[in-house]
């Protein structure tokens, strides 16, 4: 009888140690900072307005859709690539300072989550995608409209976008966020990896995602000149569209003209939303479409 | 008397080793479907978490059945399964976060708690071995 009690208190606790560990890996809300939403405006202060032109290099299959206000240009093109419709965003602003990121409910914490289309909105963005969803990792830096949020290290390729319009790829063992946020960085996103530096590809055909080890949607950033971006947003996971490799991501993005491009969070993340529509088919619903939550956009606006 | 109650001892350790076999399987077979459906997100802690319950609970057993004289105590024996049991659910859970996309620093409580009741069952035994020894000089 006692060494049935002894069986039954440890399956409770078992039962019990695995519900608290759902709960505060998937439920359980923790906000680190309630307000959010500040923005280091002082890094613009020295930064030269660039002039960006559009030059793409492939072959436009379909413009979706434009949006023009005189500092932010923003095309949309559809494009069928590798049994897969892409999504590109082709951005062009008068200053990176229109690039900007935000997190769920204007909140950096943990479990805290809201779909790409419904913090687009609430920031008034003209054109948004999924960012690296901070909040489902413990590491990696966070850094965000020039504000440090994170600075532990995750061993992983970190995307830096500066106030004069340019952008690269640092390894987190390289440089400390802290000594990032000297250096001027303006947005910082921990995923990747990087997929193209000074315009040739940094992944091979083999490289995947941690333990992602087939096509799946994917989100991209891709740097072409001073302040001019291209979104990058893959459908996957349907009967008609596999979705992509890193390499056939990188490759796709290097016949854009990108010169600079990383990897942002994808498969179920994905998502590109423009004037509030979304543009992609994200795959989080399984047979239908649905958008995930997620921590944090990237977004014009 | 005695062939008998070697028979019922016999019957039960292969009943024992039958159970764990199936418990294995279902793991295995667990991980299999879970890594079926995660769109190609693959993570070893859930294809070989079976693997765990393998060697430390299905050798055991069978080893136990084949050699067959040495007598486990209850109590240490459901301390060591209680361990296997933290340490397997411990890393299919991190299968899961890793096949998610996420993690928790907290996963470790799963092989501390394991290993240490594993560890419990050996000084258990180890105890009552002592004991059981005393009783006989005595």
């Amino acid at each position: 009888m006692r060494v049935n009690r002894l069986g039954l208190g440890c399956a409770a606790g078992l039962i019990a140690l695995s519900t608290y560990m759902a709960l505060d890996t998937f439920a359980i809300s923790d906000s680190y900072q309630n307000d959010a939403t500040m923005m280091n405006m002082a890094l613009f202060d020295s930064s030269q307005e660039a002039e960006a032109e559009y030059e793409s290099e492939a072959d436009t299959e379909r413009i979706v859709d434009s949006y023009d206000d005189g500092e932010k240009s923003v095309t949309i093109y559809e494009y069928r690539v590798y049994d897969t419709n892409v999504y590109v965003a082709d951005v062009v602003l008068s200053s990176s300072e229109y690039l900007k990121s935000a997190f769920a409910e204007g909140t950096y914490g943990k479990n805290i989550k809201a779909a790409t289309s419904q913090i687009a909105g609430e920031n008034g963005a003209v054109l948004a995608i999924n960012g690296d969803y901070y909040g489902a990792r413990e590491r990696g830096y966070v850094i965000r409209n020039g504000v440090l949020y994170r600075d532990s290290a995750a061993g992983s390729d970190v995307l830096c976008i500066y106030p004069d319009g340019k952008m690269e790829v640092v390894k987190d063992s390289d440089y400390t966020a802290q000594e990032l946020v000297e250096k001027g960085v303006w947005q910082a996103f921990s995923f990747g990896p990087g997929l193209l530096e000074n315009g040739e590809i940094t992944v091979t055909t083999h490289e995947e995602v941690g333990r992602a080890m087939a096509s799946n949607p994917r989100t991209a950033i891709g740097w072409v000149s001073d302040n001019h971006y291209l979104f990058v947003v893959s459908d996957g996971r349907t009967g008609d569209n596999d979705g992509l490799t890193l390499y056939e991501l990188a490759d796709f993005m290097k016949s854009l003209g990108a010169v600079t491009a990383y990897n942002m969070d994808g498969g179920g993340s994905s998502t590109m939303v423009f004037n509030g529509e979304l543009i992609n088919n994200p795959s989080a619903g399984g047979r239908h479409s649905r958008e995930r939550s997620v921590s944090d956009i990237v977004y014009i606006g | 008397m005695t062939l008998y109650t070697s028979d019922r001892v016999k019957k039960s350790q292969n009943n024992e080793i039958i159970m764990r076999m199936l418990l294995v399987f279902a793991i295995a077979v667990f991980g299999m479907i879970y890594e079926r459906f995660s769109h190609g997100v693959y993570s070893n802690y859930m294809i070989y978490a079976f693997f765990i319950p393998f060697v430390l609970s299905l050798m055991p057993a069978v080893i136990h059945r084949l050699t067959g004289r040495v007598r486990i105590s209850d109590t240490a024996k459901t301390l060591w399964d209680c361990g296997v049991a933290f340490l397997t659910v411990g890393c299919i859970f991190r299968g899961v976060l890793d096949i998610y996309g996420t993690s928790n620093a907290k996963l470790v409580l799963y092989p501390i708690i394991g290993a240490g009741l594993i560890l419990a069952a050996i000084i258990s035994d180890v105890v009552s071995r002592i004991a059981v020894r005393k009783d006989g000089k005595e």
